[in-house]
């Protein structure tokens, strides 16, 4: 059966830091695809004290991957195999940060998502990854 | 003037196509990102040869988003991060996809390069002047 996936990402600015008038709203949507889709939410502990990593070698892709870092005060550092890169990509994500890629490829570095938090912290990020 | 933007993610799995028989339906904690400047385009048409997000007049970039409005054709986006450090990293977007970034290096340019033929995309930089 095939299965509909999509996101929706909602942007709205203000010149106040409590939206209490909002100056502009815009709303953009990604379909991600018809066939065979899952959707997998997982809430991940990063502990402190080095790199561990979230595994997708076993599917065949992902179609869309967003991390939220759920630590509001502490950044993660990212390492995201991408198409094209002989090794993941590094990113750093800010604390309380929304991370989306549409160019994460299983086939490089085994298909393993990386993350290393802030040095003494542990950080827990929500992935919410669609795919096959 | 400090100005703010919220952002709200929302991921949805359904058995139809108009979204009517939700399987799952997930809404992500907001993200509220602060800066002096925020620029956002709409529609900016990107080549084969590849064109410049300019940063002039950015110091420090705290967030970055863009979507491709192509139904067909891929981009690539290249740029620097200050985890990366020296050099670029690049991320394809499919038709249709997004990138969202916190880390970005103003030292190296953003570029934006269609596969093979003219692309719209639409972008968001919220940075400090």
């Amino acid at each position: 059966m095939s299965d509909y996936a999509k996101i929706q990402v909602q942007l709205e600015w203000s010149d106040d830091v409590n939206f209490v008038s909002i100056d502009q709203r815009n709303t953009i949507d990604e379909y991600a695809g018809t066939t065979d889709n899952t959707m997998h939410i997982t809430n991940k502990k990063f502990p402190s004290g080095g790199s561990s990593e979230v595994e997708f070698g076993e599917w065949t892709s992902v179609e869309v991957l967003i991390i939220k870092n759920l630590n509001k005060e502490r950044y993660i550092d990212l390492s995201v195999p991408t198409a094209g890169e002989s090794a993941a990509t590094l990113n750093r994500l800010d604390a309380g940060g929304i991370f989306i890629t549409t160019d994460f490829d299983v086939s490089v570095a085994s298909g393993l998502l990386g993350g290393t938090p802030e040095s003494g912290y542990d950080v827990n990020c929500e992935i919410i990854a669609f795919g096959t | 003037m400090t100005n703010y933007l919220r952002i709200t993610v929302k991921a949805l799995l359904a058995e139809s196509s108009d979204y009517t028989d939700v399987i799952l339906n997930k809404t992500l904690d907001t993200y509220t990102v602060d800066g002096e400047n925020i620029i956002h385009t709409l529609k900016r048409t990107f080549t084969t040869s590849g064109e410049d997000i300019i940063l002039t007049d950015i110091t420090d970039v705290n967030y970055f988003l863009i979507k491709n409005h192509d139904d067909t054709n891929f981009v690539t986006v290249t740029f620097g991060t200050v985890k990366e450090g020296t050099g670029t990293q690049s991320h394809v977007l499919n038709a249709g996809g997004f990138l969202g970034l916190t880390d970005l290096d103003i030292s190296a340019d953003i570029t934006v390069t269609s596969d093979t033929d003219d692309v719209i995309c639409e972008y968001i930089l919220v940075g400090d002047a």
